[in-house]
């Protein structure tokens, strides 16, 4: 046979051969005919693998370079414009059918050359193989925007058609807007979605029966669908937290996505499994990633909002059920601690923030928290930067027990009233956890290991209030705190009217105990009392009838309420005189005891009489004193009112100010001040000038502020700590802590850390002033002289060398004599001769 | 002008009329109670004795409670009496 | 001067008879009704107290040693330097104060330790001391800054060293706690 011949017989029934893709359906019988002709010959081997090698060359050179040159190189355009969607939308089509005509042509080749040697059995599973192989050899850079672009009108078209638009659309909108088709993106008129839809379901088709589905469009699949489901869920949820989304978003989920990637995924396989559980296999993978992904977004997105939740709570709720349940199937805990604590740290903690502000927002967190997760743990690790960022503040602890007891319900007080109840419960649980120790469970996974170590100790069952308190670990703060408050409370107001106190203090004493509390039971008995000696005392006859004019006294045991501050007032004596009266007739009524007048606290009761004024006023004593003494002179400099009222100028001018916002007083000059007789003149500059000093009355402790309190007590210690120093001359810092320590733990609760006392004691330490100073002169030329020179070896040999010689001089020098030597010479030498 | 004050609520501290600060026994003030009561003032009053030392009641009673014989004053040792006027 | 004693270890000291009545069942109140708070704290106070005052302004001489006080306060060894001019001048002593839960209505047991016990008269070489305040005459208004004045005078009003004569028997039988000796005071000179 003619080689040539053969071989043009060959070509014709493989034309691939010659490098010609396209095949011209020659009849198979001839084929028949030439494959038996190919057998004879023993050429069947080498003939398959020319073959299958020029297919691959084929594969490799020509059909998948084309199709790649449908594709742009890579332009990094995130954000596609629709005209450019479309574009690449029918490039793709189009692209993905000429690749599957070319594959077909190849498919006939493999058929021919089974035929011919069935043998190898090639099938078309092992070409497609190759072909997506080369296809993903070659793939250039813009290959996922095209694919994306793709897929996404694909699903736009797909929404448009196959579900029901659940946005309602006003009729506004539908004039105006509803012009084009959100499928397609035409006019309505020129609804091109039928097309395109058939378009697209012919494209998937080809993908897939050449395998490629997977390959080339599953990345860009998955992406857009996440996308798809990450956009879904902000628009649906963001901002809404009064209800829960979580069924409907799984509805969704399945309704659109999953029945448009089962569109794409069906008859998918063509191999041994059937084609329905093959898809269905596939779709539910994709279902369980997808739900996945749906909670894990949607976690997110709560996470994200939950400072906003904290705040709407209770009325968040339902989004906080959400998160549980995600929460139960992803482990996010990690995210949300660390999202949650830093959100709170640059949306709260920071000084632009009210304390009470502040203040609500734990309390809130707790609340949420706490109904988020039971078990405390990620209560405790999100409050802690909270708690240390309060204990900073100086005011917190006023405000939290302002909180327990203002008026109104207020978050505090509402647990404070609840507190009876709970207290109990949580005796119990303490017990409960020691003896249920069968039924003991570790603490969930995925908390940071070095925050874990801290909690150990923490009563996790703790309700609001202990853990409010808890901000500074101890109640004595907060105690002494409120022991503060309610007598500055009490000697403000002076209504002796103490029934709201005694509520609050019994709501308190439940919660923390009877010990901490007991100044203030005595300080509300001193308030009873007081009313009780104030009406016998007013019904005694004897002092009625002389007094000029009506005492009440508020007497207090001094030992139980806190140091009063340093003010002091020096009453003229006709008042005095009353005073006097009104303790006598106290210390007749109790045997054995007397008063102490604290004269600057107090409410005065006055009317005054000037010029065409009458007016009464409540103002405090030293007001009133002033005044007092306004009447005997018209004009008072300042120093000597100062002098006779016995308070230093500074408060006397604060008080003075008061007189002159009320147009009694005017300071003609510097330092001196005069009465102001009649009104009505005056120019209305100085009218609006006086106003600014008007406002809210001055109202001041009369208890010594926290700092100087503090002070007090550490100069207390400062009596021991010099009495120590002093006995065993020098101690170091922490014995002195420990021994002081050892004293306030017996004392009565005084408490500082070692670095207050450093600081404490480093204050004390003092520079000598007036040191003594000798002056020591040294002359420059001897200085120089007495420097180091190689003469000090020099000496120092000279003195070694000398003593030396001394020493053994001691014992030579007297055999060296004359008198010695002629001895021995005659003794010894001469004899001999 | 002429002022005239028609009421003044005044605050003052108690005090015991006593020649000590301290009571001998408990060393805790006079004002402040002795160790087993919780309240001052009329609930744990001051007693004398007709030697002129005073103490707590509740301090005293129980030292007298716990000597047999001739019952002292803690500081002078006198005979105790309790002055009672 | 002699010293004769009894020792008196079945009979209970003299305080403890007299409050050892049956426990009433009833729970203590105070005069204002509310349930008595019979915790030590409140007389711990005063030992707190003169702890705090003997290390502010000790009296010459005496030193609190203060690493030894335990963290109920209820033992406290204090030093105690001889006076000038006197025959222990220039010695140091050590004394141990126990206290119990009825301080100050009982006096606190005053003992020598270490190892220089002072030759006294009154002083065993056991560190017993014979001291009336220690027993019979105590009275809740002394304190511990007292007892150890009264130790030092004894300490400097001695004219001569030496032991006292039944040292010996006495070391040998007496019981561990000095107040269960039943002393026999006949020498006030010393």
């Amino acid at each position: 046979m003619d080689i040539g011949l053969l071989w043009f017989e060959i070509s014709r029934s493989f034309p691939i051969l010659s490098g010609n893709v396209a095949i011209t359906y020659s009849d198979d019988d001839s084929h028949h005919q030439r494959c038996k002709d190919i057998i004879s010959l023993g050429l069947s081997d080498a003939l398959s693998e020319i073959v299958f090698s020029e297919i691959q060359c084929a594969v490799r050179d020509k059909i998948v370079p084309l199709f790649w040159s449908n594709f742009p190189i890579g332009l990094g355009i995130t954000e596609q414009t629709i005209e450019s969607q479309f574009l690449m939308f029918h490039q793709f089509a189009s692209a993905v059918g000429n690749l599957q005509k070319n594959v077909s042509c190849l498919e006939i080749f493999i058929e021919r050359l089974n035929k011919l040697d069935p043998r190898q059995n090639i099938d078309s599973r092992k070409l497609h193989a190759i072909l997506l192989k080369t296809l993903l050899g070659q793939m250039p850079t813009g290959f996922n925007e095209v694919v994306s672009a793709f897929y996404c009108v694909a699903f736009q078209i797909y929404i448009q058609m196959y579900t029901n638009p659940t946005a309602v659309l006003t009729d506004a909108e539908l004039i105006m807007n509803k012009k084009e088709c959100s499928g397609c993106k035409n006019e309505m008129n020129g609804c091109e979605c039928q097309n395109l839809d058939i378009l697209i379901n012919k494209t998937n088709k080809a993908l897939r029966e050449m395998e490629l589905l997977d390959g080339i469009a599953g990345e860009s699949l998955t992406l857009l669908v996440q996308k798809c489901i990450k956009g879904h869920i902000k628009e649906t949820c963001h901002g809404i937290f009064d209800r829960s989304f979580l069924r409907q978003l799984e509805i969704w989920l399945d309704e659109t996505i999953i029945n448009w990637l089962r569109k794409i995924f069906s008859h998918v396989c063509m191999h041994s499994q059937t084609p329905e559980t093959c898809t269905s296999n596939i779709i539910k993978g994709f279902k369980v990633k997808l739900t996945y992904f749906l909670y894990e977004h949607l976690a997110l997105s709560i996470i994200e909002q939950f400072f906003s939740i904290i705040i709407d709570f209770p009325d968040s709720i339902p989004a906080i059920d959400d998160l549980k349940i995600c929460m139960e199937k992803i482990d996010m805990r990690k995210h949300f601690i660390r999202t949650l604590t830093n959100t709170l740290k640059v949306r709260v903690l920071h000084p632009g923030v009210n304390t009470m502000d502040i203040l609500t927002g734990y309390i809130a967190a707790i609340k949420a928290i706490r109904y988020l997760d039971n078990s405390g743990i990620i209560l405790e690790t999100v409050t802690t930067p909270i708690r240390d960022y309060l204990r900073k503040r100086s005011d917190t602890v006023r405000r939290v027990v302002t909180g327990l007891t203002e008026e109104g319900p207020t978050d505090l007080t509402e647990e404070l009233a609840k507190g009876e109840s709970s207290k109990e419960n949580a005796k119990q649980d303490t017990n409960d956890e020691l003896n249920n120790w069968e039924n003991w469970l570790p603490d969930s996974y995925g908390i940071d290991q070095t925050a874990r170590a801290q909690l150990i100790n923490v009563n996790r069952s703790a309700d609001i209030i202990s853990m409010v308190v808890d901000i500074y670990g101890s109640k004595e703060l907060f105690m002494n705190e409120y022991r503060n408050l309610m007598a500055d409370r009490l000697l403000t107001y002076l209504d002796f009217n103490a029934d709201k106190e005694i509520r609050n203090l019994e709501l308190l004493k439940l919660r923390f105990g009877d010990s901490l509390l007991h100044s203030c039971e005595v300080m509300l008995k001193d308030l009873t009392d007081s009313k009780r000696i104030n009406s016998h005392i007013s019904s005694d006859t004897k002092y009625k009838a002389n007094k000029i004019f009506d005492i009440s006294a508020f007497t207090i045991s001094a030992q139980f309420w806190p140091t009063f501050n340093k003010e002091s007032l020096e009453l003229p004596d006709e008042i005095a005189n009353e005073f006097e009266k009104y303790t006598k007739a106290y210390e007749a009524y109790k045997g054995n005891r007397t008063l102490n007048w604290r004269t600057v606290t107090g409410r005065v009761h006055i009317l005054i009489e000037i010029g065409q004024r009458i007016i009464e006023m409540t103002v405090s004593p030293t007001h009133a004193i002033i005044l007092y003494h306004f009447q005997d002179k018209d004009e008072w400099i300042l120093e000597d009112l100062s002098q006779i009222t016995k308070v230093p100028s500074t408060i006397l001018r604060r008080r003075i100010e008061f007189w002159i916002s009320h147009d009694l007083i005017k300071e003609i000059r510097p330092g001196v001040f005069k009465l102001v007789e009649d009104d009505g003149k005056k120019s209305p500059f100085e009218k609006t000038q006086v106003s600014q000093s008007l406002g809210e009355e001055d109202v001041e402790s009369a208890m010594a502020s926290a700092s100087d309190q503090r002070e007090e007590e550490l100069q207390v210690f400062w009596s021991y700590i010099v009495g120590m120093l002093t006995n065993l001359d020098s101690l170091p810092l922490d014995r002195i802590h420990q021994m002081l320590k050892l004293f306030a733990s017996h004392g009565g609760g005084i408490e500082f850390t070692q670095d207050e006392l450093k600081n404490f004691l480093q204050r004390k330490v003092r520079f000598n002033l007036n040191p003594e100073i000798h002056v020591m002169y040294a002359w420059s030329y001897a200085y120089r002289s007495a420097r180091k020179g190689h003469w000090e070896s020099l000496a120092r040999d000279r003195d070694r060398f000398r003593k030396r010689i001394e020493n053994t001089s001691k014992f030579i020098n007297p055999i060296l004599t004359p008198e010695h030597r002629s001895f021995i010479y005659n003794t010894r030498i001469d004899k001999n001769m | 002008m002429k002022l005239t004050i028609k009421s003044w609520t005044g605050v003052a501290t108690w005090r015991w009329i006593a020649n000590d600060e301290n009571c001998g026994i408990c060393r805790m003030s006079f004002e402040s109670t002795c160790p087993e009561c919780s309240l001052p003032g009329d609930d744990c009053p001051l007693v004398w004795g007709v030697c002129s030392h005073c103490f707590h009641m509740h301090c005293i009673v129980k030292w007298l409670n716990l000597q047999t014989m001739n019952k002292q004053c803690p500081m002078c040792r006198q005979s105790w009496k309790f002055n009672i006027h | 001067m002699l010293k004769i004693f009894k020792s008196k270890k079945d009979k209970l000291p003299k305080s403890e008879i007299i409050t050892c009545e049956p426990q009433v069942t009833k729970e203590p109140r105070t005069k204002c009704g509310k349930p008595l708070v019979l915790d030590n704290t409140r007389w711990e106070r005063r030992l707190h107290k003169e702890l705090m005052s003997l290390i502010k302004e000790p009296p010459p001489g005496v030193t609190v040693d203060t690493d030894s006080i335990g963290q109920n306060l209820s033992e406290w060894k204090i030093n105690i330097a001889g006076f000038e001019g006197t025959l222990y001048e220039g010695e140091n002593f050590q004394l141990l104060f126990k206290f119990n839960n009825k301080y100050p209505f009982d006096s606190p047991e005053v003992t020598f330790i270490g190892n220089n016990i002072p030759v006294h008269p009154h002083v065993y070489s056991n560190g017993h001391i014979c001291l009336s305040i220690l027993t019979e005459d105590w009275s809740p208004a002394l304190s511990v800054q007292s007892v150890c004045l009264s130790i030092a005078s004894m300490l400097s009003s001695c004219r001569e060293k030496k032991r006292p004569p039944d040292n010996t028997l006495y070391v040998k039988t007496c019981n561990k706690n000095p107040k269960k000796t039943k002393w026999w005071y006949h020498d006030d000179s010393v």
